[in-house]
């Protein structure tokens, strides 16, 4: 199959480059995750002067991967969440609305080239700023001696969950004209697929069982515990595969409605 | 170069576009036209491959739009209707996008981005972001998107819109120009447009051609005879009964009396009236006849001219009778209906 989905990738990064909404839902995840990853860190600095506190806690041993590594990288696919919608919701939407959607099928691209090239670019925007959260690293190492091993894993797992988040976004963008519709229903599908293994108990079998298999939020905490399984990354490519192709069906609605 | 057989259009139940079939030559440009609804921009949709016919068969340049869209797409120039733009890239940007997606190179981009600034004027605002601009200068960036790469065949749906005169004018001498290097098919409701631009014209109504064929052809089989305006300085009643004695003149209808200045001696003279003399048929000797007529009798000929049928005219009539044979066949079709129903 013919690949034609640069000149998309190409335009949508320089429209991304000058998009006020891009810039603040970037600054507001990184203020956001910066302030968070504060607190755990001052907490388990706190923790770890203090023998009493720690007790009462419950935590007889401090485990600076599990306390610190672990929690911020929740807290960063926690806060994708939010932030994700913000990035995708203009990608279709904003191109239906103005009627240049009628302008980019008649150009010689294919379905899938505008997809991709839509997914591509957000993606990139996405790792872009997840590349800034590296620093994050850098201060936990100057601060603390974290299990690099786990760190790798932890983040490459933020970039994995990252790419099913923007690929559910482009499709909620596809549904609407209107890029408020589009924000609002890309974040109750993410936080309802992210949320959709809490009702199970561990006692629990059957359907619960498999409402956890298919939560994000199950998934996602193996990585931020540093743990690189088939089955994780593969529940992600699969929601990124499948997010992609409706996406590609639902512009084909297009034929059956003027 | 285009050709479009048999092609309908369904959306559900309902049938935008009905057994249309056309062909426009190399070089031609030919002007769509039909009120609004009527399903053009539905037309112009499956010729730039948006969404397939539900039946018939529509190639461009050769190529078919449903097998063959990407070539189609290739040598095909669209500007559809409120003329999209992205409103947050420069005019320079936009149309190194559209090169780019035609799958051009970076210098045949640069060449063509030049090239078409040029042709359509938008040299002063080629760094500018489209979203600033006017809405004629969008206008124009939306047909310099249209005619990046050279295309063999350009659509434009209604492509004057919301223009100012001195704006439409320019756009239409554009259109003009291309007339024989480009195939050009146009959609519009504004006649004048048609008449000024297009070599041939397709009218369509409710999803099916009325009417077509060359402006002057649909001028002379729609009018069946010649009008004249005249225009004299007699008494009414008089002239009138004297113009319809002339032979072939059909009907006189009054159109306008008005007072002409009252001579010094205070007497009220004879007013100027205008009149329209209709003929039977075609008869280009008509207006020498109604001249002569007219000074013999010692009145004062102020104007006589042809009034020629306007577009707009033919354009009325054919929808008005269109609409009505649609009408009567779908009654014919329910008296039909309820015959047989009485028969069972």
């Amino acid at each position: 199959m013919r690949v034609h989905f640069y000149p998309i990738l190409r335009r949508e990064l320089k429209s991304y480059t000058t998009s006020p909404t891009v810039y603040i839902a970037a600054g507001l995840f990184l203020f956001m995750s910066g302030l968070l990853f504060y607190g755990i860190l001052e907490n388990f600095s706190l923790l770890s002067g203090d023998a009493q506190y720690r007790r009462e806690m419950g935590f007889e041993k401090l485990n600076f991967t599990r306390h610190v590594v672990s929690n911020l990288y929740w807290i960063i696919n926690f806060l994708l969440l939010f932030v994700v919608p913000a990035f995708t919701m203009r990608l279709i939407a904003e191109e239906k609305k103005t009627g240049t959607f009628e302008l980019l099928v008649s150009l010689p691209f294919r379905d899938w080239d505008i997809v991709v090239g839509k997914f591509l670019a957000a993606y990139a925007v996405l790792g872009v700023i997840l590349g800034i959260c590296g620093y994050y690293v850098l201060i936990m190492m100057r601060f603390g001696t974290p299990e690099l091993p786990v760190v790798a894993v932890a983040y490459l797992g933020s970039f994995i969950v990252a790419a099913a988040y923007v690929a559910i976004g482009l499709f909620a963008s596809s549904l609407t004209e209107n890029q408020i519709v589009a924000a609002i229903l890309a974040f109750v599908i993410l936080l309802g697929l992210y949320l959709i293994g809490d009702f199970t108990t561990p006692a629990a079998g059957g359907i619960s069982r498999v409402l956890e298999a298919l939560s994000f939020r199950y998934h996602s905490e193996q990585f931020t515990h540093g743990l690189l399984r088939v089955q994780d990354a593969g529940y992600f490519a699969v929601v990124v595969v499948a997010a992609l192709f409706m996406t590609c069906r639902v512009l084909e609605l297009r034929r059956l409605r003027p | 170069m285009v050709r479009v057989e048999h092609v309908s259009k369904y959306f559900g139940d309902i049938k935008a576009v009905d057994d249309l079939s056309f062909e426009v030559l190399e070089g031609e440009v030919l002007g769509f036209l039909g009120p609004n609804g009527a399903g053009k921009t539905t037309a112009m949709r499956i010729l730039t491959c948006y969404f397939p016919p539900s039946q018939g068969r529509v190639t461009v340049g050769g190529f078919d739009v449903v097998t063959d869209s990407d070539e189609v797409r290739r040598i095909v120039g669209y500007m559809p209707e409120h003329v999209p733009v992205y409103r947050d890239m420069t005019v320079e940007d936009a149309l190194d996008f559209v090169a780019h997606a035609k799958g051009y190179g970076p210098a045949a981009r640069r060449r063509f981005v030049d090239s078409v600034i040029e042709e359509t004027g938008l040299g002063t605002v080629r760094k500018r972001l489209i979203g600033h601009l006017s809405k004629g200068y969008r206008q124009r960036v939306g047909l310099a998107q249209a005619l990046i790469g050279e295309p063999k065949v350009l659509i434009l749906d209604e492509p004057t819109v919301g223009l100012d005169p001195r704006q439409i004018a320019e756009v239409r001498q554009l259109i003009k120009n291309m007339a024989g290097r480009r195939t050009v098919i146009l959609s519009t409701h504004i006649l004048p447009e048609v008449q000024m631009t297009c070599s041939r014209v397709v009218i369509i109504n409710q999803g099916r051609i009325a009417a077509s064929g060359t402006p002057q052809k649909l001028t002379t089989q729609m009018r069946g005879g010649t009008q004249v305006v005249v225009k004299a300085i007699a008494p009414e009643q008089k002239l009138r009964e004297m113009l319809e004695q002339l032979p072939q003149v059909k009907k006189v209808i009054p159109r306008e009396t008005l007072p002409t200045q009252a001579s010094d001696d205070g007497t009220i003279g004879d007013r100027l009236c205008e009149l329209v003399v209709e003929t039977s048929s075609l008869s280009p000797e008509i207006n020498t006849t109604v001249a002569d007529a007219v000074v013999r009798r010692g009145w004062r000929l102020v104007e006589l001219y042809e009034a020629g049928m306007t577009l707009e005219e033919i354009f009325l009539r054919v929808i008005a009778s269109d609409t009505a044979e649609a009408s009567t066949g779908k009654a014919d079709l329910q008296e039909k209906a309820s015959a047989e129903v009485m028969k069972s």
